[in-house]
């Protein structure tokens, strides 16, 4: 038990940024992840380690899947609102610190907001795979998605992310 | 795409990410904390009171298959397991199809108006149903062999 508890410890707070990026609200988002830790403990505990990274996404995908079908219109409305509610700190007041330091700052804010403006899907394969580290094949387990349309997914997100990064370039 | 360049956005995103992570309020990592611990202490006591054990078990196939507390508490109504029923026949077929190779997604997307006007006129006791008995298909995919988790390419 305590080896799942460490598990969780250490999964819990990119499990949260990644249901926070998909639903658009902090209450939400801990819901989300709320249930995907009791629904691990409570039916996969027994599973084996290696199992449960791939369980405990499949069940978060599942429950950000279950936000959006039930609540459709009302997020398509409410989303542009709750934009506001998550904004990152920028460099901007910062008016001693030094360029190279402003530079990173909001290269590192302008990729968080590309990330944040992926499709859905898009965006969880890319932080599924290029953040979380699972596999292609897991990854597909998780988002109920073919190899391939990870594969796909995961490209795009990536060529976004690509140009962002360009506009630092000297 | 260049490599490079695809590693370094990629290098990039990671650390914006755990940068975020790490920016976190107090509230929300103590709010994460206490749902875990409630979670951790919710299988300590589904493990000692058998009364209140929050699943069956049965033996599917000779693996031990968990069956949630709703189906028990669904009783004999037959209206509701009508209605369940028809609706995971419905959802399950939706599922099946989407696993046919070459069918994916874009063949029969998820976000079409009819599809997902016969998903969402499901209520919660139904859809709790459909998502046990897919996530039980999708349990059963996984076989004798752990999902490896490799970080390569």
């Amino acid at each position: 038990m305590q080896q799942l508890d460490d598990f969780l410890a250490d999964a819990e707070k990119r499990a949260f940024r990644m249901a926070r990026m998909a639903v658009g609200n902090d209450a939400d988002a801990l819901d989300i992840v709320q249930d995907a830790m009791m629904k691990l403990v409570e039916k996969y505990r027994e599973r084996a380690a290696e199992q449960w990274a791939p369980l405990f996404y499949r069940i978060l995908q599942n429950r950000i899947m279950d936000f959006h079908r039930g609540r459709k219109w009302h997020w398509l409305f409410s989303k542009s609102a709750n934009d506001e509610e998550f904004e990152l700190e920028t460099a901007e007041d910062s008016g001693n610190q030094p360029v190279d330091w402003l530079n990173t700052e909001r290269m590192s804010t302008d990729i968080l907001a590309e990330i944040e403006k992926l499709p859905r899907q898009q965006q969880q394969c890319f932080l599924l795979r290029g953040w979380e580290g699972l596999s292609v094949k897991d990854t597909a387990m998780a988002m109920q998605l073919t190899e391939g349309s990870v594969k796909q997914h995961y490209s795009r997100a990536m060529a976004k992310l690509a140009r962002v990064l360009e506009q630092y370039d000297e | 795409m260049n490599e490079d360049k695809q590693k370094q956005a990629l290098e990039a995103a990671r650390q914006s990410l755990d940068k975020s992570v790490g920016d976190l309020p107090d509230e929300l990592t103590d709010a994460l904390a206490a749902a875990r611990q409630r979670a951790m202490a919710s299988a300590e006591l589904g493990s000692t009171s058998a009364d209140s054990s929050l699943t069956d078990s049965s033996v599917m196939n000779g693996r031990v298959i968990n069956s949630p507390k709703l189906i028990r508490t669904m009783g004999h109504n037959r209206l509701v397991w009508g209605g369940a029923i028809a609706a995971s026949c419905a959802a399950l077929t939706l599922s099946v199809v989407l696993r046919q190779p070459g069918t994916g997604p874009d063949i029969l997307p998820l976000d079409t108006e009819d599809s997902l006007l016969v998903l969402a006129e499901m209520d919660e006791t139904e859809w709790e149903l459909v998502q046990e008995l897919e996530f039980a298909l999708w349990l059963s995919e996984f076989g004798d062999d752990a999902p490896a988790t490799d970080f390569s390419g």
